[in-house]
């Protein structure tokens, strides 16, 4: 009796326990190793030779239930420009993502001077961002559509956040990998 | 266009509105003065654009919050043409699979510059087989960009002159609609700044130098704009009104390259510059140049970007170039260094355009 009810109960939870929000909650550090270089700069500089890859930075994440605040460690640009990334201990202003399916518009954070539409969701364990947005956050720029996907290793120890930027001149994928700290 | 604080100097102009119309010019305060007479004359008085956050906030170089653009697109259509794809006249080119490669690529316009361009005559069969393929492939061959410095000290600004009168002839010779050339700089190198290029005397030789132009190519129906430069003598969109009026010459117009009026305090507000510009040159303007730029760097910092993806609002250019009254107008992609972003910056512009219900002609296939 015992072994067909743990058998039911297994029948019952294991699709809950697989639909479970995943916790981001807490400090990750880049693991640049792992992680597929960001190649915007190639997109963003018209005559400054070849590309550099974008810095990866360390991740501060605030979950409660579906409110996810995700803080960016501040990248020090001088050492940034003699191509040696530095992470700082600064963090910037949260982004905020509601996970909830609606569409929402709001300021383009980088700027303050035109908005975008975002809708943040759960599909299966993932946190999935959706974002149009002008490319620069300015007045007439091109408009770049990203989906990102948050996913964690089973231990819960490992942040993959895969990002596509869907543009008119190109689409381009990568994938960043994040160790837990503490 | 914008919402912002009622200025003392906005309210002195309503009360003179009101009642003190009879004021005399001599007893108003000068700064209002100088305001208003701008205002009535045709002429630009001062340079820059209006203040942003009151009389008395120190700085003017945030733009205005919740800018409104109008964004209404004209009737005009754009043709692209591409710096990486300049017309050439070395011997043996075959034309026509030239143009169609560059068709096929969404380029329906091309350039050339005058140094190479002047290399080189065409023979008559040559010519011919020129002027065929541009029609056969629907490619307009609009125009030279001149080389030289017009107000070089020495030989070297005489010489720049004969050679931009021999441009203008070429030009002629080939149907073009523009020479391009620049007002120049009292530094032999046009591109290097001097001193003195924002002196009285820099600004009598420029405008000497294109009347001596004109006068020796008077008859020939090609228009010369000019492009400005911030290390020339003319750099901002209303010393380019004045010198329109100063020359005297219809033929002289305006090559727009709104990047080159840039620095730190209009950075973040281009889309009152193109705004501004558009309403002070309006159809003087006679092509455009599409470049983009990025702030990331401490001496003026100013570094050129993917367009579309800067500071330069596409939007507001686009919808702004296409309501000018010609049928066409000509884009110049240039400042890029990779093919690939050649193709990039086109997408972008192309994206942007749709967007708003501007036509740019052609397709970009490849």
């Amino acid at each position: 009796m015992k072994k067909i009810v743990l058998t039911v109960l297994g029948f019952v939870m294991a699709p809950l326990m697989a639909i479970a929000q995943p916790d981001f909650s807490g400090s990750w550090e880049p693991d640049t190793d792992r992680s597929e270089p960001a190649p915007s700069e190639l997109y963003r500089y018209g005559h400054r030779g070849s590309p550099q890859p974008v810095p990866q930075t360390d991740l501060r994440v605030e979950q409660d239930g579906n409110s996810v605040s995700v803080y960016e460690g501040a990248i020090d640009s001088a050492f940034y420009y003699n191509n040696r990334t530095r992470i700082t201990s600064r963090y910037a202003v949260p982004a905020v993502y509601i996970a909830d399916g609606q569409e929402r518009t709001v300021t383009v954070g980088n700027t303050g001077l035109t908005e975008q539409e975002m809708t943040t969701s759960w599909e299966d364990n993932k946190l999935v961002i959706e974002i149009e947005k002008p490319w620069g956050g300015m007045p007439g720029n091109v408009k770049v559509n990203t989906r990102e996907e948050w996913m964690l290793s089973p231990d819960g120890d490992i942040l993959y956040i895969t990002i596509q930027h869907n543009w008119p001149a190109e689409n381009v994928a990568y994938t960043l990998v994040y160790n837990r700290q503490e | 266009m914008t919402t912002k604080k009622v200025s003392r100097r906005q309210v002195f102009s309503g009360a003179l509105a009101a009642g003190a119309a009879g004021l005399a010019a001599s007893a108003m305060p000068k700064a209002y003065a100088d305001h208003h007479m701008q205002g009535e004359s045709s002429l630009p008085r001062q340079v820059g654009l209006p203040n942003v956050w009151g009389e008395d906030f120190l700085f003017q170089w945030s733009p205005p919050e919740n800018l409104e653009r109008d964004l209404t697109p004209g009737n005009s259509v754009l043709r692209l043409s591409s710096s990486n794809k300049t017309l050439r006249n070395d011997p043996g080119i075959d034309y026509d699979s030239t143009f169609k490669e560059w068709k096929k690529a969404g380029w329906t316009a091309c350039e050339t510059w005058s140094n190479h361009w002047l290399s080189r005559k065409l023979s008559d069969s040559e010519t011919r087989n020129l002027k065929q393929s541009l029609k056969d492939n629907d490619m307009v061959f609009y125009g030279i960009h001149a080389a030289g410095n017009i107000i070089a000290p020495g030989e070297a600004g005489e010489a720049s002159r004969r050679h931009i009168v021999e441009t203008i002839h070429a030009a002629a010779e080939m149907d073009c609609k523009l020479v391009l050339t620049h007002a120049g700089s009292l530094h032999p190198s046009r591109d290097a700044a001097h001193p003195q290029n924002w002196s009285k005397n820099a600004w009598e030789q420029s405008v000497a130098a294109l009347k001596s132009i004109c006068a020796d190519t008077a008859g020939i129906d090609v228009q010369i704009p000019i492009e400005a430069v911030n290390s020339e003598s003319i750099n901002n969109p209303w010393a380019h009104k004045r010198l329109i009026e100063d020359v005297g010459d219809p033929r002289i117009g305006v090559g727009l390259d709104v990047t080159n009026f840039v620095y730190p305090g209009f950075a973040f507000r281009m889309s009152e510059l193109l705004d501004t510009t558009f309403d002070l040159l309006g159809d003087h303007i006679t092509y455009v140049h599409a470049k983009d730029l990025v702030w990331d760097g401490m001496l003026a910092g100013l570094n050129w970007a993917v367009q579309g993806t800067g500071l330069v609002d596409y939007e507001t250019m686009l919808a702004r170039a296409s309501r000018l009254s010609g049928p066409e107008v000509f884009f110049l992609i240039e400042f890029l260094d990779q093919d690939e972003k050649y193709v990039q910056a086109q997408s972008n512009i192309r994206s942007i355009a749709d967007n708003i219900g501007v036509q740019i002609y052609g397709t970009q296939e490849a």
